[in-house]
Order: structure tokens, then C-alpha cells, then sequence
């Protein structure tokens, strides 16, 4: 599986540990030498492979617009955020990894694999999430 | 874990208001109709989410 959410963060939603409305959640986007590991916990076990380019900067750019719903005509709870965009940029990306940035560790959330590199040339590089939000709980 | 008084819970509302009264931080809007509860930072937000929602249902 190329895309997922990490094992860690799923303990820790048993555990209280995350108040993503509230907490700072980032973004930052991995050049294709990176791989998901659903064992892998915090942003220092995956960062080497972050990307750098003209408009990004390092460890990512804030999520905006946060919300938690919880839907009972579907039976489902999603978390979601404003799409990210890095303006003007000159990047190269393929995979894009969310972590909680108020937690200690800057625990990771989950990871996203584009398939394949995606590009920005002095342009917007930009990340539109799902309607169904970044994590869905069904 | 130790249940909460309505006291604490009283305590807790309080403390997220600001000294004018208003709610501080994300807060929870119902959408009964829709069947939906959106926790958000703004009530903009919160009805942007249900409306992006509500337009994947089809």
C-alpha cells in the first residue's frame, strides 16, 4: 500500500493524544525516494526524504480550515482542511505526509502517494483533498 | 476517569469564552436536517464542510 494511516496514530486516537481541530497540522510534501511504513511514528523518521524548492519551506506548510464531522445520515466521521497550496513554487513532489505539529514528536497522521511525480514550474503547487476529507472513519 | 459535575462542565464553557463572551476557539454546529456536526473554527468553515458534504452525497 503506497498510501495509509500510521499505526501510531491510530493508537493514539484511542489514546486522546490528538485535538486536530485545535492542534497545528502539516503538510509537507516527500521526493519518490520515500516509501509509506505504517510503523513509522514521528516526522524525523520520514523527513530526510522531504522535498526543497523554490516556495516550500521545510517541514511544510500549515493546514487551514480544519473541521471534525461527524455524519449520521452516512454513519462516518471525517476530518478535512482547506486544499494546501504552495504559490509560485518549483517543486517536484510524490508524496505528501500529514503530522500533528502541536504533539511533542510531531506524530504522523497518514501519507498520500501522488503515483507518480507531480510538478510545479514558478507556479501553484497544490494538494486538492477529497470531498471526503483527508481521513475518513467509516 | 472521573466523571464531570455540572459545575466542571460550566467551568469549562466558561473558559472558552473570551472576557466579552464570546466562544474561543473551534466550536460545534448542528445541522439537523443534514444529519451532521461539524467542529470548526468558524461557523464559515463549519458550513463550507457541510456543503462539500452534502454535495458528495449526490
Amino acid at each position: 500500500m503506497a498510501s495509509g494511516v500510521y499505526n501510531e496514530f491510530k493508537g493514539d486516537v484511542l489514546k486522546k493524544v490528538h485535538d486536530l481541530v485545535n492542534d497545528t497540522v502539516k503538510v509537507a510534501l516527500l521526493t519518490s525516494s520515500a516509501a509509506f511504513d505504517a510503523d513509522n511514528d514521528n516526522w524525523a523518521d520520514i523527513s530526510s526524504n522531504e522535498v526543497s524548492g523554490t516556495g516550500y519551506s521545510a517541514g511544510g506548510a500549515t493546514l487551514g480550515s480544519k473541521t471534525v464531522t461527524v455524519d449520521n445520515t452516512n454513519d462516518r466521521a471525517s476530518f478535512d482542511g482547506a486544499d494546501t497550496t504552495w504559490s509560485t513554487s518549483t517543486i517536484t513532489a510524490r508524496f505528501a505526509a500529514v503530522y500533528d505539529d502541536t504533539h511533542a514528536s510531531d506524530r504522523l497522521i497518514c501519507l498520500f502517494d501522488f503515483g507518480s511525480n507531480q510538478t510545479s514550474s514558478n507556479g501553484d503547487f497544490t494538494i486538492a483533498w477529497h470531498a471526503n476529507g483527508i481521513l475518513l472513519l467509516t | 476517569m472521573t466523571k464531570k459535575t455540572p459545575f466542571d462542565r460550566l467551568k469549562d464553557d466558561m473558559d472558552r469564552r473570551s472576557p466579552s463572551g464570546e466562544k474561543k476557539g473551534p466550536q460545534e454546529w448542528h445541522y439537523p436536517e443534514l444529519g451532521l456536526r461539524v467542529t470548526a473554527e468558524s461557523k464559515e468553515a463549519a458550513d463550507a464542510r457541510a456543503a462539500e458534504i452534502v454535495a458528495a452525497r449526490g
